[in-house]
């Protein structure tokens, strides 16, 4: 069976989905991206929350410093047949980063799981957004409750 | 390229191995952790911070019933689905503001998906009078400082930095103190509260702020000291005499800060 990477990054630190992608196999992998930081650039306070969080999630996770393209382009020079996945941020511009990295890199991008389904609309006001999705948000959240 | 260490001795070990290997890429200054620490959060937690009814009554207070989760909402530690199931236990009546809140952060993210030029453009025109030009580019040292002539906005300002934390309603006091009483660019606000905020997310951030300066809404949010001392009042200093450039009348200020829109 080829190894597996699932790359994680600043917006998806959830135990649940690490737990899901450890079962089916995956290593992690998380990478301070100094590309990224450079361009958002922010303080001490906020890498170590992130950093803090990395440690206190219950699987091993390779945590590293530098150019996330280098590193990735990297790691699947070392391990033949690596199977690597990512998945999209939230951030545009971070998406954008990591689009650009997962393409390079030959990383699979996984669609994020959502609360509910984006409004066909673009709606620019607040309230006709909560209008137009408020029911399927409440529905969608019923149903997680027996989850918890 | 570096491999970093997965434990550490203490979290002094952790914070000075990032201030040495992170010294490039970091904002200057402000070096020390945050109060907040980073975790995973059990259920029991997340009820706990979750108190939708105490939410909907105390929200716009400083020591309000808010759930301070956002920093975990944020780094994906817990999504907002989860936190309205969490709010609906109580019934769907207490729960409704706390979700329309909720629902503000999947709005902005409707927002960037489909207009990410509004990260970091004007979404729209002013609405003060004032074109984009007659705005300056950088934040003044003593914003940057909290060393401003009023005295409850450097507390916020203590706060975001020293905690990467603050209430949603001292940064609207802050986004419109930068905005509309020093006639500095949205963007550099944004910007520097997205450097220190531990939810920093570009979506909210930056078309809140926008919202403040009227590039992304009808009007300009404003403020005064009144109005800070009813919400704050108890927990930061709002004596007249050491908040002098807040303390009037929202005529009075809508006059002085918007002179042409008066016209």
């Amino acid at each position: 069976m080829s190894p597996q990477l699932f790359w994680l990054h600043e917006e998806v630190l959830s135990e649940a989905l690490i737990q899901t992608q450890a079962a089916e196999g995956c290593a992690f992998l998380f990478v301070f991206d100094t590309v990224w930081l450079s361009q958002r650039p922010v303080s001490l306070k906020r890498i170590q929350f992130i950093f803090e969080t990395l440690l206190a999630l219950p699987v091993e996770i390779e945590i590293v410093y530098g150019d996330a393209a280098q590193v990735l382009k990297q790691k699947a020079l070392q391990h033949k047949g690596l199977s690597c996945k990512v998945v999209r941020p939230k951030d545009p511009e971070l998406a954008v980063r990591v689009d650009g990295i997962a393409s390079e890199a030959g990383v699979a991008v996984l669609e994020r799981s959502r609360w509910f389904a984006p409004p066909a609309n673009a709606f620019s006001r607040f309230f006709k957004f909560y209008n137009a999705v408020r029911g399927e948000a409440l529905t969608a959240a019923r149903g997680r409750v027996g989850d918890l | 390229m570096k491999q970093l260490p997965s434990k550490f001795e203490s979290r002094e070990a952790l914070t000075a191995l990032i201030a040495e290997t992170f010294d490039a890429v970091l904002i200057e200054g402000h070096r020390q952790p945050s109060p907040i620490h980073g975790r995973v959060l059990s259920e029991a937690e997340l009820a706990e911070c979750v108190q939708p009814a105490a939410y909907a009554r105390t929200r716009n207070f400083y020591d309000g019933a808010v759930s301070r989760l956002s920093p975990f909402v944020r780094q994906g530690v817990v999504d907002r689905k989860t936190l309205a199931s969490i709010a609906l236990s109580g019934g769907d009546k207490p729960a409704e503001k706390f979700i329309q809140e909720l629902i503000w952060g999947e709005f902005w993210q409707h927002m960037a998906e489909g207009r990410p030029s509004g990260l970091w453009q004007d979404a729209e025109p002013y609405k003060t009078g004032f074109l984009a030009d007659d705005y300056a580019s950088e934040l003044p040292q003593d914003i940057a400082t909290g060393t401003t002539p009023n005295a409850c906005l450097n507390h916020f300002i203590r706060d975001l930095q020293a905690t990467g934390y603050v209430h949603n309603h001292a940064r609207m006091y802050l986004a419109a103190y930068v905005v509309h009483f020093r006639r500095i660019q949205w963007q550099a606000g944004a910007a520097w509260f997205l450097a220190h905020l531990l939810d920093g997310d570009a979506a909210a951030n930056n078309y809140s702020w926008q919202w403040v300066a009227s590039t992304f809404g009808s009007k300009p949010y404003i403020f005064n000291l009144e109005n800070v001392a009813k919400y704050c009042g108890n927990q930061v200093d709002c004596r007249p005499e050491t908040n002098l450039e807040l303390d009037a009348s929202y005529d009075v200020l809508s006059a002085r800060l918007f002179p042409a829109r008066a016209l």
